[in-house]
């Protein structure tokens, strides 16, 4: 006889004998969680349970269960944990629209992922076909294809739902392997920490035990040696155990600035994959995925228009999405195409590529933290020494200004200060990859 | 059965133990206590199977006995009595209160029905100071909401390290910490979700008067005990089964970089909230402009007008411009006793933190500006 079967024969037995309120009150959720040996267990919802049934039905549930099965000797309770695990979860409408919630709140504490990123909203376009085909490779066969996995691609393109959406996908096709999802800068505050507790051993046996490993961000690792190397052992340890990596990063290993050799060619080992801007097409699909989503309608005419404006970033389509849905739940209408682009004017404005002294100044002094007072003073310490160098060269390069003009405009400085600072960062351009990308990032911030 | 016992001390007694007992449930025994002798004690407990509470008074014992009655009904009936020590006899289930002037029976159950409510087991004593405790929950305990279908942020957790318990709630929209020092540091860590109503009735039962209560941990239940002022021996047991499930990651949540920090006058701020809060629309949105040296509070509302004031503040950093749903903002502020409190912001669209002391902090989201 099943399990089952023996604990509905028994309950049916004690039914006679109890009042129908005692019945449900105590015998509600119970069950046999397991026989063996002659020993059984039963699972109950709680304590008082346990204490009543253990008290004052023993005798009556084991002769019963004797009849049942001769040779049951023991009979144990236990304290059934999950008892209260609600397994479809509902998210609930939002009181206020517009409310904003503690997202964080929705990470599972054992992988660190986030349930709301999976392979069923994640648009395939040609513009990730490949990096989405390794995935699906990856989460088919967790270590034993394309290992390490390293996608690549700019700003709110999608790395971080792929990454994400890998993990959700392995932790539901293999509910046993350990899968952990962890941003670098994370990892590389926990490896400092780490260090400084004297619990680096602790760290590495920690990260050693996933089966799936996710690194999202890989381009903080450029400049911090300590970390690098102690995620170079990690990264061997899990590669030579078959383990699953998979690596995001914002740009090709070969582009990473500051990386160790040997932690590049690791990361080129497997297969390399990028993500590149959306199509048209693929952005109108993203556009009609996520009114979905969120179980709003807009007309084709209001989803072609943010479409065909916002070009560069997925975050920014799904930005002016909420923008719309907001606007639509507070007046409990659709917005007309005048009103969207109202709305939208922030997100849309036309592409300035014209760049100003000003906007270079502004853009130099927020890339290194620094206000532009402390840019354009006459200090001579060294955290100000080099943006300022930075933005000359800038306004020599891009704008053609005059050195004389450059010097007045920094604290009224002769034109041969400025003349140096042109050729001193010049140089440097040409040996500091760091550099490069530095600049590159500032000029992308001028035109942003 | 037979006691004799003071009358205040018995409705001290069935006061707390009537905070657990229900009313008219399908199964009649949870909406009874069980009164019994226990060596010079007179024991009442009651329960409703969730949670369950056991209080001791010194008794004259002469005989000993047990009987069931209906809880809410003893306690109406005792406390309109005259008398000031009550003899309380047995006779089976009946329960008899005979003096000069008056004579009642009141009809029981047979006590062998009662639920067995689950014994503590020797494990390591949390010892807390019932006020410090219940102020700290006090703050917090209107946060969780019960309705967002996930059981595991609708209690309160109680995380103990060493010498530290913090208590934590949220409702997705704002999180609130508060840390006690415990004078005792504790050998190992601990961390329970503790349901919001077990929370309440924790406060309602120790917070009245101040005193050292001991805090003991099973898997699946919380004890707290309170102790007889007189004699080591225990006076008040509190026992909640407990949530099962992880408490979310919360310190994530903590903002460590700040755009603009402002200091604020408790009262002033909130006294101008309250005012704004008139004229806010139907999504509670006051928005706060925050420049060198000053708060701006604007609220409006097509059918009533606009509202506008300033508060002259210390400030630092970048200016920001941020709304939040006023509803949450007062709820937050009004736990604090504080005078003043540093008000910390990230961006117009992520976390601000209210930071009155060093021991409580409490985040909320803004409002998506319109």
């Amino acid at each position: 006889m099943e399990k089952e079967e023996i604990w509905q024969s028994v309950l049916a037995q004690i039914q006679l004998m109890t009042s129908p309120a005692n019945f449900a009150t105590w015998f509600q959720n119970t069950k046999i969680s397991s026989l063996e040996n002659g020993r059984v267990v039963i699972s109950v919802p709680n304590s008082f349970v346990k204490e009543w049934l253990q008290q004052k039905y023993s005798k009556t549930i084991l002769k019963i269960l004797k009849n049942l099965v001769p040779d049951i000797k023991e009979l144990v309770y236990e304290i059934e944990k999950s008892g209260l695990k609600v397994v479809n979860r509902k998210i609930e409408e939002v009181a206020v629209p517009g409310q904003l919630t503690l997202q964080e709140l929705e990470i599972d504490k054992k992988t660190n992922l986030n349930p709301k990123y999976t392979f069923s909203n994640f648009v395939v376009g040609a513009f990730n076909e490949l990096a989405y085909a390794a995935a699906m490779a990856v989460v088919r066969n967790p270590g034993q294809v394309y290992n390490p996995f390293f996608v690549y691609g700019g700003v709110g393109l999608g790395k971080t739902h792929l990454l994400q959406a890998i993990g959700n996908e392995i932790v539901k096709n293999f509910p046993k392997k350990k899968v952990r999802y962890v941003p670098c800068e994370k990892f590389v505050s926990d490896v400092i920490l780490a260090i400084k507790n004297h619990q680096i051993e602790d760290l590495k046996s920690f990260y050693q035990n996933f089966d799936v490993l996710l690194i999202d961000d890989i381009q903080f690792l450029s400049g911090k040696e300590k970390t690098q190397e102690e995620f170079f052992y990690i990264f061997n340890t899990l590669y030579e155990k078959n383990k699953q990596i998979v690596i995001s990063s914002d740009r090709p290993p070969k582009a990473i600035p500051a990386l160790t050799e040997r932690l590049r060619s690791r990361f080129e080992g497997g297969i390399i994959a990028d993500i590149s801007q959306p199509d048209f097409e693929t952005r109108l699909a993203i556009l009609k995925a996520k009114a979905e989503e969120k179980g709003v309608n807009f007309s084709d005419e209001i989803l072609n228009y943010i479409a065909s404006n916002i070009k560069k970033n997925i975050r920014e389509l799904e930005g002016a999405l909420n923008i719309l849905v907001t606007y639509q739940k507070l007046n409990k209408k659709s917005p007309d195409l005048q009103t969207v682009k109202q709305l939208l004017k922030n997100l849309i404005s036309p592409p300035s590529k014209v760049s100003t002294v000003k906007k270079i100044i502004k853009a130099v002094a927020e890339f290194y933290e620094i206000s532009e007072k402390e840019l354009l003073s006459n200090s001579k310490r060294k955290e100000y020494v080099k943006p300022r160098q930075v933005a000359m060269y800038l306004l020599r390069e891009d704008l053609k200004c005059s050195f004389p003009f450059i010097g007045r405009r920094f604290g009224g400085k002769d034109h041969t200060t400025a003349i140096h600072a042109y050729n001193k960062i010049f140089e440097s351009l040409k040996k500091d990859e760091g550099l490069v990308e530095e600049i590159k990032e500032i000029r992308e911030r001028i035109f942003s | 059965m037979k006691v004799k016992i003071l009358k205040e001390n018995l409705l001290k007694g069935l006061d707390v133990v009537t905070r657990v007992s229900l009313k008219r449930v399908s199964l009649p025994i949870l909406s009874t206590c069980l009164i019994e002798t226990e060596k010079n004690f007179l024991k009442i407990s009651a329960t409703n199977l969730e949670s369950g509470i056991v209080w001791w008074g010194l008794a004259k014992i002469e005989e000993e006995g047990k009987t069931c009655v209906e809880a809410k009904f003893f306690s109406n009936v005792i406390s309109n009595l005259k008398e000031e020590t009550l003899t309380l006899q047995t006779e089976n289930h009946l329960l008899k209160i005979e003096d000069k002037n008056v004579s009642l029976k009141i009809k029981g159950v047979s006590p062998e029905e009662f639920p067995i409510i689950p014994q503590k087991d020797s494990l390591e004593r949390i010892s807390v100071n019932s006020e410090k405790l219940c102020e700290s929950l006090r703050k917090i305990i209107g946060i969780p909401s019960p309705s967002l279908g996930r059981p595991e942020i609708s209690g309160i957790l109680f995380s103990f390290e060493r010498d530290i318990l913090r208590l934590v709630a949220t409702d997705s929209f704002r999180l609130a910490e508060k840390k006690i020092r415990l004078s005792t540091p504790l050998s190992k860590a601990y961390s329970l979700i503790l349901p919001q109503s077990a929370a309440k009735e924790i406060i309602g039962i120790f917070g009245k008067e101040e005193s050292e209560i001991n805090i003991y941990l099973t898997p699946n239940q919380i004890f707290v005990e309170s102790l007889a002022r007189e004699l080591p021996h225990p006076k008040i047991l509190f026992t909640s089964k407990l949530i099962e499930g992880e408490y979310p990651n919360y310190q994530e949540i903590i903002p460590k970089k700040f755009k603009t920090k402002v200091r604020l006058g408790r009262e002033e701020f909130l006294s101008q909230i309250k005012t704004a809060s008139l004229f806010s629309g139907k999504i509670n949105e006051i928005k706060l402009n925050i420049k060198e040296g000053e708060v701006e509070i604007l609220s409006q509302n097509p059918d009533y007008g606009e509202f506008k004031s300033k508060i002259f503040s210390k400030t630092e950093g970048e200016g920001i411009s941020i709304s939040f749903n006023y509803k949450f903002l007062i709820e937050g502020i009004s736990s604090f006793e504080e005078r003043e409190f540093d008000f910390l912001f990230t961006d117009p669209e992520g976390p601000a933190i209210l930071k009155p002391s060093e021991d409580y902090f409490y985040i909320l989201m803004p409002i998506k500006a319109s």
